[in-house]
């Protein structure tokens, strides 16, 4: 069920980190091939734009696809409430269960793409790929996957106290 | 029979007066319940029977205080039902009802001993005897086999006990059950009414909507409701 949200949190991920790695190099190049004109520093500021424009849409995307498996998964929340589980646990159950999956979908992605851009740098032998802001994602990323591997065990402690 | 159960059985039961349910669909006003007031006590089974979209599941989910009544009022087992909060609603609900729904609602990637130790999850009890009590529900159900099963590799008579234990394993006082012998073969439908019928000594009221006649022929009463209407009280054994 939680598939599609995996996958579109991961190509997300993944091209949010390539753009923003990605990002100095195309405002370079953007702006020479736009030349030293009075619109080049203009020029430079629109991978940045579309950057964010990027984000903001699969940021929508991301929340449609989880509307979309609670809608499916709302039989569950509705036994769930028949069986006297209060409406913030299962609120807290629901938002620890999606935080959990998307962090496991985003640091995949990341991690996908950061070892893309190594492989690419390494065969074309430019280096300078690798000195964009890649390293600011790459940080967030070594405390994403732990975070992401104990919330559903977190999530279990915290709703019963121990564990199995 | 345990304790806290004697102390409610016989001092009450369910009660129900004069309940409305009237739902607003656009310009069009819907009443589902009108003016139903019945009374079950402890230890019976009530069949509510009635065509498609008569208002079956509507009461059932007002008598489990899954929703709220437009007017009129409920008690149960010495508690109104208009006094309890949202939070009192959810402890009424964990502590003395028992639902079986239509389409099961088993969760699909927990075991079937996972499925009914759900109820106590969010208690306070330790995890080993969560598991002991829905390993001993389930073998009650015939189903020590199936300890470690998922719903999927279940035949849907398996998941349908399944269901039953998860509604039984706190020891309920009032069972609710929506069409628990649809979709069943004779022998699983037999499993149920059995289930039903062993719940009695124990003093479990029990309202079941079905159109099953073995369902009916089991019950001690049976409810016919048509749009909204509690229209007409058959009843099946001789009462008292």
């Amino acid at each position: 069920m939680y598939k599609p949200v995996y996958f579109s949190v991961f190509l997300m991920s993944l091209l949010v980190f390539l753009s923003l790695s990605l990002l100095p190099l195309s405002a370079k190049e953007m702006a020479s091939t736009v030349g030293n004109g009075y619109g080049s520093s203009k020029a430079e500021n629109a991978p940045m734009l579309l950057f964010v424009l990027g984000a903001v849409t699969g940021v929508l995307q991301i929340l449609l696809v989880l509307i979309r498996v609670q809608i499916d998964r709302s039989a569950e929340y509705r036994m769930l409430r028949s069986l006297g589980v209060s409406l913030g646990k299962r609120a807290f159950v629901a938002g620890l269960e999606n935080t959990g999956h998307i962090l496991i979908g985003s640091s995949a992605g990341v991690f996908t793409g950061a070892l893309g851009l190594v492989i690419v740098a390494l065969l074309s032998g430019n280096m300078s790929l690798l000195a964009g802001s890649s390293f600011i994602v790459t940080v967030p990323l070594a405390i994403f996957l732990p975070v992401a591997t104990c919330l559903p065990f977190c999530a279990v402690l915290a709703t019963n106290g121990r564990s199995r | 029979m345990t304790e806290s159960l004697a102390k409610h059985i016989g001092s009450s039961g369910l009660t129900c007066v004069g309940v409305w349910k009237v739902f607003q669909q656009g310009r069009r006003v819907i009443r589902a319940l009108r003016d139903v007031s019945l009374r079950i006590e402890p230890g019976e089974i009530v069949c509510l029977t009635g065509p498609s979209g008569s208002g079956k599941s509507t009461l059932l989910a007002i008598l489990g205080a899954l929703d709220k009544p437009t007017k009129g009022e409920i008690t149960a087992f010495g508690l109104r039902y208009e006094s309890l909060t949202e939070d009192g609603r959810d402890q009424f609900r964990r502590d003395r009802i028992g639902f079986v729904f239509q389409d099961l609602r088993l969760i699909s990637h927990l075991t079937a001993v996972e499925n009914v130790l759900l109820p106590n999850l969010f208690g306070e009890a330790k995890m080993p005897s969560l598991v002991a009590d829905a390993e001993n529900a389930l073998e009650r159900l015939g189903l020590a086999e199936r300890f470690d099963h998922f719903p999927r590799e279940l035949s849907y008579g398996e998941q349908q006990r399944v269901a039953f234990a998860r509604a039984l394993i706190r020891k309920p006082m009032l069972l609710l059950a929506d069409e628990p012998t649809a979709n069943l073969d004779d022998p699983n439908a037999d499993r149920v009414v059995s289930i039903l019928k062993a719940t009695k000594p124990q003093g479990v009221a029990s309202v079941v909507a079905s159109h099953d006649p073995r369902v009916i022929e089991a019950s001690d009463r049976v409810l016919w409701i048509h749009d909204g209407l509690l229209s007409q009280v058959a009843p099946t054994k001789g009462e008292g």
